[in-house]
């Protein structure tokens, strides 16, 4: 059964992502004319931490 | 906020210092050509738009000076930017922006340089689509998907491969220690078995001696093979990271060198491009001085031809006395208006080939310096990169290097104690004559064979503890990723959809301005398609409409999205668009400003052209009117 948004944004945030914080943080990103790569080395450092 | 002051600097045609008050609600620049009204709005812009790209940014700084400034006051809040040239075709930005978000640059900055702008004036659909879609985010968050739909895949690819291996790992470990640790048991059962035998009474006190001897430096060995387990866990560790940097280093490498041969192929053609682009500027200057002219002498003849209209009314003349050639008379107001209709239409094809002409100058300016300094940008960005990457490395080789010279410690120290096993096995020698002592020590040396064996297998173990640690962190990875692709994948829908119904509600707001450009409400359809339909129910396209419609629909557009994306922006503004508008219309486009600025409280700016015969001279403060209408 699939979750409703807010049920999604609940177990992000339980998980340690709030997604509205994150999508504000990936359309600055996005808007300040970064591209893909960007975004992409954002969340793998966002998943894996200091690794990346 | 009643009013707005801004202060320039070496901004575009000004030098020194020049101040400027706008008013909240409308404001007409109303001033002759290259006085300054663009200028003007360039340095609003330089505080305001914290992307602009670097053309736009060098064209705001007096071509002749190296630093400048605009200062800007508002609701009791000061800004300051500061231009500093750092080549000739680069300036630098200094400073805090009105706004961190780059959307004000397309909604809220309306002139020719605008790519919502040229896209509508370009007939270009498509792109005005993608440009909308930008704006509303919709785009973005489809790289946000697709980004993370590929990083799901590689954590979902990383997490079968691991957990197979650890699985096959752990399994193939478990049989061969479980076998490992029933032989133990079996020898120790027949160890002890002799040493319960009275055969070996002589000689048993120096058994036992010897038994716990070896029993210590089992302890001790079996601790320096954990010591040893556990460095050369972090030795594989240390290799896994290592050779992940190091490919990591060489795709950095090839992505350097590639973008370096690319800015040495760009710097080498980038003066044919500057000379084509002055060739282009010099062609616009030629459009734009024609047009002018073609302007003077519309101005006259339409002055012209209203005096004959009045003069045929009468049939004496006022002064002389004479009657007044009625048939001459229409036959001249005839030849006016036959020359001011080729006019106008020389002027549209005059505006057309300016349209053309700067667009295909944007088009050289993208090939040449904006790609040159793109390619100058990710250059910079890659060499800290780069330096970071070889930095880690030479870092691991460091700690490698510690951890082998510890595990040669290590290794010599369980050298040692094996060594003084053998002693203390070979000890029994002396009592080989006794009964069952022989047995005793193939035993002994047996039972030591398998205790390292299984001390080893324990160690590979611990080594696939940390396989099932990577196994486990990767499985709330996937969970992670799956909840963040259904958010921004309910995101999208939202965005497509409602947005497009909030927009085409602002937009039905804006009712008054689509009926001036006779079009039907609404203009879009879901997904952003634009649909374009004539009073009536005629569908039409972006490429038919009249330069005077595609400026109202530009401004229409900004407007709806102003409402939506960049509310809290204060300022509106319309740089040139309004000339393509003629004088009935634009009085009702200036009329319907004034009354939405007045409701949204907002700095709205316009810029209008004033004939203009005498010397050139620069912009005042008197040339700007605040909530009067000119036209």
């Amino acid at each position: 059964m699939s979750l409703s948004k807010p049920e999604i944004i609940e177990s992000l945030r339980s998980k340690g992502i709030d997604p509205i914080k994150l999508e504000k943080e990936l359309m600055n990103i996005l808007r300040s004319g970064s591209g893909a790569y960007e975004v992409r080395s954002y969340l793998k450092n966002l998943f894996e931490g200091d690794k990346v | 906020m009643k009013e707005v002051g801004v202060k320039l600097k070496n901004i575009g045609v000004f030098r020194e210092v020049r101040e400027f008050k706008l008013s909240s609600g409308l404001n007409i620049i109303y001033a002759p050509n290259a006085s300054g009204k663009s200028s003007l709005i360039a340095g609003l812009k330089a505080i305001s738009v914290p992307v602009l790209s670097k053309q736009e940014i060098a064209r705001i700084l007096n071509d002749y000076e190296d630093r400048g400034f605009v200062a800007l006051s508002i609701n009791d809040k000061e800004y300051v930017t500061e231009l500093i040239r750092i080549s000739p075709m680069e300036v630098e930005v200094l400073g805090e922006r009105l706004s961190s978000d780059g959307v004000v640059r397309i909604i809220s900055f309306l002139d020719l340089e605008n790519p919502l702008v040229n896209a509508i004036y370009g007939g270009d659909e498509e792109r005005l689509k993608q440009i909308l879609r930008e704006v509303s985010g919709v785009s973005y968050i489809e790289t946000i998907v697709s980004v993370l739909n590929g990083l799901k895949a590689e954590y979902e690819h990383q997490y079968e491969i691991k957990s197979r291996e650890y699985e096959a790992r752990k399994s193939e470990i478990e049989t061969e220690l479980s076998r490992v640790e029933m032989e133990l048991r079996k020898i120790d059962e027949r160890i002890n078995e002799i040493l319960r035998d009275t055969r070996i009474e002589p000689a048993k006190r120096e058994i036992e001696r010897i038994e716990m001897e070896k029993k210590e430096l089992e302890i001790l060995e079996s601790k320096k093979r954990s010591e040893e387990i556990e460095l050369r866990n972090r030795l594989s560790s240390i290799d896994i990271d290592q050779r992940k940097s190091k490919a990591e280093l060489e795709i950095l490498k090839e992505k350097y060198s590639k973008l370096l041969a690319e800015k040495e192929l760009l710097s080498s053609r980038i003066i044919e491009y500057r000379r084509k682009i002055e060739e282009l500027e010099v062609k616009i200057k030629s459009l734009k001085d024609e047009k002018e002219k073609i302007g003077r002498e519309l101005k006259e003849l339409d002055s012209l031809l209203r005096r004959r209209e009045i003069v045929v009314t009468y049939d004496y003349c006022l002064y002389c006395g004479a009657r007044i050639d009625k048939d001459k008379l229409y036959e001249e107001i005839n030849q006016i208006r036959t020359r001011i209709s080729e006019l106008r239409d020389k002027m549209t094809s005059i505006d057309n080939e300016i349209i053309s002409l700067e667009s295909e100058k944007n088009g050289l300016r993208k090939q040449g310096e904006e790609r040159l300094h793109v390619v100058e940008d990710e250059l910079r960005k890659l060499e800290p990169q780069i330096s970071e990457l070889q930095n880690m490395i030479d870092s691991y080789n460091r700690v490698r290097n510690e951890i082998e010279r510890k595990l040669e410690i290590i290794e010599a120290e369980i050298k040692a104690i094996r060594d003084r096993f053998d002693t203390l096995i070979r000890q029994l020698e002396s009592f080989k004559e006794i009964p069952l002592v022989k047995e005793l020590r193939a035993r002994y040396e047996e039972r030591s064979r398998l205790a390292e064996a299984r001390d080893r297998l324990y160690g590979r173990l611990k080594q696939i503890e940390q396989l099932y640690s990577d196994v486990v962190k990767l499985k709330e990875v996937i969970s992670k990723a799956n909840l963040l692709v259904e958010y921004f994948n309910i995101r999208l829908i939202e965005l497509g959809r409602i947005v497009v119904e909030k927009i085409n509600e602002v937009v039905s707001k804006h009712f008054r301005l689509l009926r001036l450009a006779e079009l039907e409400y609404p203009v879009f359809a879901e997904r952003f398609e634009l649909r374009l339909t004539r009073k009536g129910g005629v569908a039409t396209t972006l490429a038919e409409l009249s330069d005077a419609e595609k400026a109202i629909l530009a401004i229409l557009l900004t407007l709806a999205l102003k409402e939506y994306v960049a509310e809290d922006f204060p300022f509106y503004v319309i740089d040139s668009l309004i000339e393509f508008i003629d004088d009935a219309r634009t009085k009702e486009v200036l009329e319907y400003l004034m009354e939405f600025a007045n409701n949204s409280n907002i700095v709205l700016v316009v810029t209008k052209t004033k004939p203009y015969a005498g010397e050139p001279r620069l912009l005042t403060q008197e040339d700007i009117l605040s909530n009067q209408i000119v036209v």
